[in-house]
């Protein structure tokens, strides 16, 4: 019985680690995954297309190599915002900066729009190797999506 | 002949580390020559991973950034002054050199010009709530230096700390005090609507007024008319209604009179003969969708100061 449950926590943990090696390699088109979101996704505002500078500005994501923004009127706090880093050093600094807008946000929109805070609490945050992904929306088909992407 | 009881408490102590032993080889052991595999293989295959599906171009702006919260903000200080700042009458505040607005009635708005391109905006501050925050990114002004924040008011401009400047937070006239421009852009009053005094509201305008005139006496401040709201905010809003709206932009021209500052009738922008937000212009009746901020745009840019 001991020996077989070794084998199986070998087994696991292997499992484990090449999942880990896997995802530092994975390739992602962020224009593809962006389009899907804004095509799979229900929002309220009015999303349009932006500019990397805006991005930048907005999420302070220096490092990036190439991104796809999203953002609405400021109605509401829906946004799409999609990464590519030079590195997955570079994407873990870039995931830092999407978790902190968050709460930013949060704090703009409580007196001035207090229903936004649920639609912030549900957004989706996500990184997979180089990759980083935000999604702000009650639509749970976000998290469905950017978890096929960056998995 | 059997063992004594310490002998046999040695002989298990030993068996047991024996097993403990055996248990860490089991363990370790196959583990180091998995992850050793795994990392041959990955890092063989590296470069011919394949993508989700095709690759599409890059979208890079080429227009250089300037914002509110970028770490390059300078103290503005003495490289502001364009012109020599002379006194254009004997109140207080009156910066603007003579030569230029000599003849010029800031009682009306500012007139047609010739267009300007966006490069005109470089040295432009725009102060804020969060329909100018929309205004700013869905023109992509990153050129411009915006001091917008959701909810703001003529007088949080001066207490709230919500803009970033080298890491630190704070309000909007201390980030301008540390910014260099030589035009500033208002747009303020729709979230006042709910104030009870209509004096208050325009005192605390005017402090922004003499604040900026402070930080850059010879810098161009330009009022601009408050937008106004659909018909449908307008007739069920608490507070925000269009006829508020328009008592605030009547007194915020005889302000610009009184200040000498130029006035802008942004509201032709988006509507005309006094009219309401249209429809369809705003997501919520307030917040300007991308068309009609691009309008409010070109407006801005065929209606600057004489220079």
């Amino acid at each position: 019985m001991k020996k077989f449950l070794t084998v199986i926590f070998i087994i696991l943990f292997a499992s484990v680690m090449t999942g880990c090696v896997k995802n530092d390699n994975i390739s992602v088109d962020i224009d593809a995954l962006s389009k899907e979101l804004m095509e799979k996704v229900k929002f309220d505002d009015e999303l349009v297309l932006s500019d990397s500078e805006t991005a930048t500005r907005l999420y302070g994501t220096k490092n990036a190599v190439d991104c796809r923004l999203y953002i609405g009127s400021g109605a509401t706090a829906e946004e799409i915002a999609v990464f590519e880093f030079g590195s997955v050093s570079d994407a873990q600094e870039g995931l830092k900066a999407a978790e902190a807008r968050i709460p930013e946000q949060k704090k703009s929109y409580e007196s001035y729009a207090p229903d936004e805070i649920k639609r912030l609490d549900n957004s989706v945050v996500k990184c997979a190797g180089k990759y980083v992904a935000v999604c702000v929306t009650n639509d749970k088909a976000a998290e469905k999506i950017i978890s096929e992407y960056l998995n | 002949m059997p063992y004594s009881n310490e002998t046999n408490k040695n002989i298990k102590k030993s068996t047991t580390k024996k097993r403990r032993r055996t248990k860490a080889v089991y363990f370790i052991l196959p583990f180091m020559l998995i992850f050793g595999a795994c990392a041959a293989y990955y890092s063989g295959t590296a470069a011919s991973n394949e993508t989700r599906s095709s690759a599409s171009e890059p979208q890079v702006s080429s227009e250089a950034q300037i914002s509110s919260s970028d770490s390059g903000i300078t103290n503005s200080g003495s490289e502001n002054e364009t012109e020599s700042p002379e006194a254009s009458s004997g109140e207080p505040g009156h910066s603007v050199s003579s030569e230029i607005t000599a003849g010029y009635d800031f009682s009306r708005p500012v007139p047609r010009s010739a267009a300007v391109d966006k490069s005109y905006f470089d040295d432009a501050v725009f102060i804020g709530d969060s329909r100018t925050e929309g205004f700013i990114t869905y023109n992509s002004l990153n050129n411009a230096t915006s001091l917008t924040y959701k909810g703001l008011m003529v007088d949080t401009a001066f207490t709230k700390p919500v803009i970033n400047v080298n890491g630190k937070l704070c309000s909007v006239m201390d980030a301008l005090a540390e910014t260099k421009f030589s035009k500033v852009y208002i747009m303020l009053g729709i979230n006042e609507t709910g104030w009870a005094y209509s004096n208050i509201f325009i005192e605390k305008y005017e402090n922004i007024i003499d604040r900026i005139r402070e930080i850059n006496p010879a810098a161009t401040i330009y009022i601009q008319q408050i937008l106004p709201v659909s018909q449908s905010v307008s007739s069920t809003h608490k507070y925000i209604t269009n006829k508020k709206i328009n008592e605030y932009n009547s007194l915020l021209q005889k302000s610009a009179e009184k200040k000498h500052v130029y006035y802008i009738d942004t509201a032709n922008a988006v509507t005309s003969n006094g009219d309401p937000l249209p429809e369809d212009a705003a997501f919520d009746g307030i917040h300007l969708k991308k068309a009609y901020c691009v309008k409010w745009f070109e407006y801005l840019k065929t209606h600057t100061a004489p220079v």
